[in-house]
């Protein structure tokens, strides 16, 4: 026993001093490396009900959350790599998004995030954290924005359940901007399938707070992506079908939503995503400029 | 995978509660031949009130309950067991987890030679900086491996352990939810001493340690390069001669670009070194560490206390008086170094200044500084910095002195004062909450006891906190009364008099009674809570606001 057990023992130490070899150290030229399937990445015209599946990140953040521009400085460099197939919402959520005075007086709560965010639980685990089309990948639901890449990319890989249009035509007189989308169904699914309608708006210029400067506050920091309004009756959408839904299936529901005098009408757009609402995941979401 | 969240009421609350509390009554602790059966339970539930003044949140559900039953089953050398746990919903301030399920369950053989475990298991090897697997109930934290260990002692003097697994995610029940990465590990333990003949009879004993952990996790990042493969390597050493002692860890990372790091492909290292010395009615023990981006976990993106696998040895006093826990000190995995110095001095029963019952002296002093970083000229690098380059002003710093002394039979009683310095921008990070640059607070502190009679005690605390940033100051009593070995009942009130915000001059008062019954207990009460932060060993989380009812059920058997 003893002779075996000290030949097993050495064994192990030598194998895991070989395995301490056989860690993967990176050189610095080898680091970075876009690796982007771009072959489905062509423009998409929203307008056209259309099959290409578009990814949605859900940024929760918030104005004094000091390590939250980096989840944006990531948002920013993904929709450079994945262009229209990506859309960004930045949800203004939790003890970092209230106002503080004197430095942010801003509120970009929205009682929508809010409620979203109750559901979720992504500022009370901390931010920043981010969703990635609402899905929990196998124990992950609230997503590091260093991760949201590759949930990112595995999504795009997802064969796409529903086909979507979306379009959005502004008046400027009377600022009211009507509203359409079209869905029509790839596979079989429940009753309980939401469309959800949004407005987000960017460039808004507030206070941000960032420890990867000093001082960390930045007064003139540019907020993206930013839910201002639900233009849907509930924050969790509105039915498509009341019978369970077939292969096959289309669907086409307007809305005319009236924007807020204090959004600039040429940075706001329109968000539009289908889910399944007894999970909350998305299944294909489509974004329209306003404006001109 | 679907993400369902199924809807608790304070019935199914109550239920599971009865079910807890009735557990043991129907246990078969039948030893011999039948094999044995053993185990602890624990069940916490509290009912929430708004409470805008203090800030306490409004809970949608009311009532939070966590509750966990752990069983094992031991015949011979086999023993299996498991873990019961359930959230219905977690209590605030926990992840927010609901739901009921077996968290844990192993099966283990051992042997003098040899200990096998599949399951679910907990490890630490050497001081937990290569890796600590670990659970703290009131901390909400649980780091469990789920996988296969072997611990072969071939001779006397020599264990060697190999590990792998999946950790547990959080404070999720569910077994299926585990980390992305595996973990790998071996470890060995020498004691020179029963290894190397002739040197059993020396006085000196001298042991070394080597410990390899590795995590494998896939590389799916459409942008970075990541290693797939990241090892954590550790030596130690641990020597006694008589009353000295000499203990030395020095671990080194790869590169393990991660969310916590921020992406950088910095190797990490850490280094604890900790000498001490003991003789009868003197303990002196000091300690210093440096570490450097060294936050290790099974996987990647997993931030906060999610997925840690090691674990890095705090170097502050764990004080248990609650104005002395105003300001804890969250160990810094990115970069830190510490220093912390203890003696504990008895003075002699029957002297002039010890008294007839004999004083007992501990002087204690801790600091940690941070490490200045210089941007590299890679930014995939990180930074840069010299194995000495601490910031000027320290993250925390914490010079405490008690006095205790038992006066008579009836009275003792404990002075203890407390300096903290503490860099509450640092840990603003953590929570979010409004905070000044430095915080220096002086806490005073008198706690005596009177005994009434054989079997009742009164004990009584007096606390004072002394500051003038964040919160101000606050004074506190505490009453505590024990009728042995049954019965207590205590009451405190926390006041932040010295609020800068009039109207946050607020009273925080508790009241609880419990009881004693063998093993089992039993507490309820109610109290308004401050928010703050609960540290264990230097891992903290973030305690909200609370006002509200308590109860805790708890017991072995």
């Amino acid at each position: 026993m003893k002779k075996s057990a000290l030949l097993i023992s050495f064994l192990l130490l030598l194998a895991s001093f070989a395995a301490f070899q056989g860690c993967d150290i990176i050189k610095p030229e080898d680091r970075i490396e876009w690796e982007v399937d771009t072959t489905n990445n062509d423009t998409i015209n929203p307008g056209e009900v259309d099959s290409t599946k578009v990814v949605y990140i859900g940024d929760y953040t918030g104005h004094t959350c000091g390590n939250c521009p980096r989840a944006a400085e990531k948002a920013t460099q993904l929709k450079g790599v994945y262009g229209d197939q990506l859309v960004v919402v930045a949800l203004h959520v939790g003890n970092f998004a209230k106002p503080k005075n004197p430095d942010y007086p801003a509120d970009y709560r929205t009682a929508e995030g809010t409620e979203m965010d109750a559901f979720f639980g992504c500022a009370a685990e901390g931010l920043p954290l981010g969703l990635v089309d609402q899905k929990d990948f196998s124990g992950k639901l609230r997503i590091a924005y260093s991760q949201w890449g590759t949930y990112v990319s595995q999504q795009l890989n997802e064969t796409p359940t529903v086909a979507m249009g979306l379009k959005a035509d502004y008046n400027a007189t009377t600022r009211e901007v009507s509203i359409q989308v079209d869905v029509r169904y790839l596979t079989d699914a429940s009753v309980n399938e939401n469309v959800v309608v949004q407005i987000i708006e960017d460039s808004i210029v507030g206070p941000q707070t960032d420890y990867s400067k000093t001082p960390d506050l930045l007064p003139d920091y540019v907020h993206n992506h930013m839910l201002q309004a639900t233009v849907t009756s509930n924050t969790w959408g509105e039915p498509l079908s009341a019978t369970a839904i077939s292969q096959g299936d289309q669907f086409t529901k307007t809305w005319k939503f009236t924007l807020d005098n204090s959004w600039v009408a040429n940075n706001c757009a329109v968000v539009a995503y289908v889910m399944d609402n007894s999970t909350k995941v998305i299944r294909n979401v489509r974004e329209v400029e306003i404006g001109e | 995978m679907q993400y369902t969240f199924p809807k608790y009421t304070i019935k199914t609350a109550l239920a599971v509660f009865l079910c807890f509390c009735f557990t043991p009554v129907l246990r078969a602790q039948t030893e011999g031949k039948w094999g044995q059966v053993a185990g602890n339970f624990q069940f916490d539930g509290a009912l929430y009130y708004e409470d805008t003044l203090i800030g306490a949140p409004e809970f949608p559900e009311k009532v939070g309950a966590n509750g966990f039953l752990y069983m094992t089953y031991s015949l011979g050398n086999f023993r299996a067991g498991g873990r019961f746990e359930m959230y219905a919903p977690a209590l605030q301030g926990f992840t927010r987890a609901r739901g009921a399920g077996i968290s844990h369950r192993f099966a283990q053989y051992t042997t003098d030679h040899i200990d096998v475990t599949v399951g679910t298991f907990y490890e630490q090897f050497g001081s937990g900086m290569t890796l600590r697997s670990y659970e703290s109930w009131g901390l909400g934290f649980d780091n469990a491996i789920d996988g296969a260990r072997v611990k072969i002692k071939p001779v006397s003097g020599l264990e060697v352990t190999g590990l792998i697994g999946n950790q547990r995610n959080a404070f999720s029940y569910d077994l299926q939810n585990k980390s992305e990465g595996i973990v790998r590990g071996a470890n060995v333990d020498m004691t020179l001493n029963d290894l190397i003949p002739g040197m059993d009879s020396l006085k000196t004993r001298i042991k070394l340690g080597y410990s390899f952990v590795s995590r494998f996790q896939a590389d799916q990042d459409p942008q970075y390069v990541l290693p797939k493969n990241v090892g954590i390597n550790g030596f130690r050493m641990n020597l006694n001669h008589g009353g000295f002692g000499l203990a030395a860890e020095y671990v080194t990372k790869v590169n393990d670009p991660s969310t916590v790091n921020n992406q950088i492909y910095k190797p990490g290292s850490g280094l604890l070194v900790q000498g001490s010395y003991s003789r009868k009615g003197l303990g002196i023990s000091v300690a210093a560490k440096r570490i450097d981006n060294l936050d290790f976990r099974s996987d990647r993106g997993a931030t906060f206390n999610n997925l840690t696998i090691n674990f890095l040895p705090p170097q502050t006093k764990q004080h248990t008086y609650r104005l002395a826990t105003l300001f804890p000190y969250a160990t810094q995995p990115l970069g830190e170094f510490g220093i912390q110095a203890e003696v504990i001095y008895n003075i002699k029963k029957g002297s002039k200044l010890g008294g007839k019952y004999g004083t007992s002296i501990t002087a204690n002093y801790s600091r940690l500084n941070g490490l200045v970083k210089t941007p590299a000229i890679d930014p995939t690098d990180g930074y840069t910095t010299g194995f000495l380059d601490l910031t000027p002003q320290p993250y925390f710093q914490d010079i405490n002195v008690e006095i205790s002394r038992k006066f008579n039979a009836h009275w003792k009683g404990s002075f203890t004062y407390l300096y903290i310095l503490y860099d509450h921008q640092l840990f603003h990070q953590l929570t979010g909450f409004d905070a000044s640059t430095q915080v220096k607070s002086h806490v005073t502190i008198l706690d005596v006891s009177y005994k009434v009679k054989p079997k009742q005690t009164l004990r009584m605390e007096f606390q004072h906190a002394l500051a003038k940033q964040e919160f101000g100051s606050w004074a506190m009593v505490l009453a505590e009364y024990t009728i042995a070995p049954h019965w207590f009942i205590a009451a405190y009130d926390e006041y932040n008099y010295g609020n800068a915000v009039p109207e946050k001059r607020l009273h925080y008062y508790s009241f609880t009674g419990g009881y004693n019954w063998g093993q089992y207990r039993l507490s309820a009460g109610y109290g308004r809570q401050r928010a703050g932060v609960l540290c264990v060993g230097g891992v903290c989380r973030v305690v909200p606001a609370a006002n509200g009812f308590n109860l805790t059920v708890s017991g072995s058997f």
